[in-house]
């Protein structure tokens, strides 16, 4: 399972180290949890936006600038992220002891942006963006073991007579962001960390049930995840199912009810994952 | 009458006789297990088993029994009796080519006379498995950093999942821009894919995962089976349950907030941990 703690509860953490809510979900979680399966532990979710809905980017932006990590609210947003999650997964790696290896590590920045990659690489060695060092962000030196971007690509939208050319455009430009990330890794110091993606799939904002229907939609995802494949080791697609509609298509499946035949992304990650 | 009042006499002696000799006070002793000591190659799946030489029941410390890894760990399993057998069915598979210990620990079990098990009881083995040789990698040079031109922070996603959503403008960066390496193929296996889950407030709500119909003060399995056989159909390797803890915005920030097992999970503002 792959969790995405709520961005507040660094609160109760700072004012009760030991009895708090990441605590808790640790515990309930080390009780509850199939052994044998491990947890992905990430600290809220895409906290570099800022946009409607998204109050988490707000949240960590204002914390980093306060707490003198940048003046701005974009970059210290990065590595009030940092802060944050490395104090989440020492909680977890605690109440783990003798399991930690269950413990998937993910530090997650945002596609597109090497800035965001470079300013939490710098973060988990201790610097800031203006070459300052500050051996609170990072206090044990923990080294995570993942890094998170998303793959979404497509274009605007899934009904265009170029659809095919646009989505092979977007899957290499998808790549190149991907190597840029990698090439932080080296640059700054963490080459520990191994590339995975929170999210992706299709990112059409128009027409987007006209792609999940057309058949061709099969093809291109396996084109998509035969493109990223060398550079990612696992990609998380958004969503399951999610009812198709021209504003966003995001489920592999429009419903639970659909069948295979006509779910054509769906299909396409069940042949991926089946060797296929 | 004389006739019956000794044979009242001799029956009374021989039952006497009975109870006194016959009178069981030994305690308990193991006959056999499943696996032997020292075993290797065990089943990872298959129950447990230790055979005692008599009939026992739950003792004190019955609740004592426990299977542990080698750093201690208790591994869950359900544990019961049938006559003179201690049987432990465990609860998920356990990890192959490990290590385990199943303690019986005195005062467990015993006999329908009361007599307790006098010593503990500790079995060692090691479960089966197959050693994947390590592929044999040629090792390959360190990357040649190469330096570019002035990178540009940009803060444009390639796309989001949600609408509305936007960026604030990027600064300038001071720290000198990232040197690029050769394109470097991470994965020698076939990557995994995993899914993250829609709101359930969204679409086709809760009716794409949850049964109609769920008591949820009791329930022990809500879940859609067509659901289930979708996610399993699919092998998908990791489940995010982003939207499914409403995490963007959230207000929760302590753990009394959550939405816990018991709550209407058809209504409730995201899905409990424990579902």
């Amino acid at each position: 399972m792959w969790i995405t703690v709520p961005h507040l509860t660094i609160e109760d953490y700072e004012a009760n180290p030991t009895n708090n809510y990441w605590t808790q979900l640790a515990t309930l979680i080390k009780e509850k949890l199939n052994p044998n399966l491990n947890v992905w532990v990430e600290y809220s979710n895409e906290t570099w936006n800022s946009g409607a809905g998204f109050s988490q980017g707000t949240y960590v932006g204002n914390r980093g600038v306060s707490m003198g990590f940048d003046k701005q609210a974009y970059t210290a947003g990065f590595t009030f992220h940092v802060y944050a999650a490395v104090r989440l997964f020492k909680v977890f790696q605690d109440a783990f002891v003798e399991q930690t290896q269950r413990i998937k590590t993910v530090i997650s920045g945002q596609t597109g942006s090497a800035w965001g990659t470079q300013i939490q690489c710098l973060a988990l060695n201790n610097k800031l963006n203006a070459g300052a060092t500050n051996n609170n962000i990072n206090p044990n030196n923990l080294k995570p073991e993942y890094y998170a971007i998303a793959t979404y690509v497509g274009g605007s939208n899934g009904s265009s007579a170029t659809v095919r050319a646009d989505w092979t455009a977007s899957v290499n430009a998808l790549i190149k962001n991907a190597q840029d990330v990698k090439n932080n890794f080296v640059k700054y110091n963490a080459n520990y960390l191994k590339l995975v993606a929170y999210e992706g799939g299709q990112g059409y904002s128009t027409n987007g049930d006209v792609f999940a229907r057309n058949p061709q939609s099969y093809d291109m995802y396996k084109e998509w995840l035969q493109a990223i494949n060398p550079y990612f080791q696992l990609t998380c697609h958004y969503t399951h199912t999610g009812k198709w509609a021209s504003g966003g298509d995001w489920g592999a499946k429009d419903s639970t009810s659909q069948s295979l035949a006509d779910a054509h992304k769906y299909r396409a990650i069940l042949d991926w994952n089946n060797g296929r | 009458m004389k006739k019956f009042l000794a044979l009242v006499l001799v029956i009374s002696v021989i039952f006497l006789q009975f109870n006194v000799i016959g009178k069981n006070t030994d305690s308990p002793t193991v006959r056999s297990s499943n696996p032997k000591q020292n075993a290797i190659n065990v089943s990872t799946t298959k129950a447990l088993t230790v055979t005692f030489n008599e009939t026992v029941v739950k003792g004190p410390s019955f609740s004592k029994i426990k299977l542990i890894n080698s750093t201690g760990w208790t591994f869950p399993a359900a544990i019961s009796i049938s006559k003179n057998v201690l049987i432990v069915k465990l609860k998920y598979k356990l990890s192959q080519l490990k290590t385990y210990y199943l303690i019986v620990p005195a005062k467990a079990v015993k006999d329908l006379e009361g007599n307790v098990l006098g010593k503990s009881y500790a079995i060692k083995f090691k479960t089966v498995g197959k050693v994947t040789p390590k592929p044999t990698v040629k090792p390959t040079a360190t990357p040649k950093a190469t330096p570019t031109p002035t990178l540009k922070p940009t803060a444009t996603p390639m796309a989001t999942p949600t609408p509305n959503s936007n960026v604030t403008p990027t600064p300038t960066p001071s720290i000198t821009p990232a040197a690029t390496v050769s394109p470097t193929p991470a994965t020698p296996s076939r990557m995994a894919v995993g899914t993250n889950f829609w709101n359930k407030g969204w679409g086709y709500g809760w009716s794409d995962y949850f049964n109609s119909g769920v008591n949820w003060s009791t329930t022990t399995d809500p879940w859609k089976q067509s659901f289930i056989d979708d996610l399993i159909n699919a092998k998908y390797s990791v489940l995010r349950f982003m939207d499914w803890g409403e995490t963007n915005s959230s207000s929760v920030k302590t753990w009394n907030q959550r939405v816990l097992k018991t709550a209407n999970q058809y209504t409730s503002k995201g899905i409990a941990y424990e579902c």
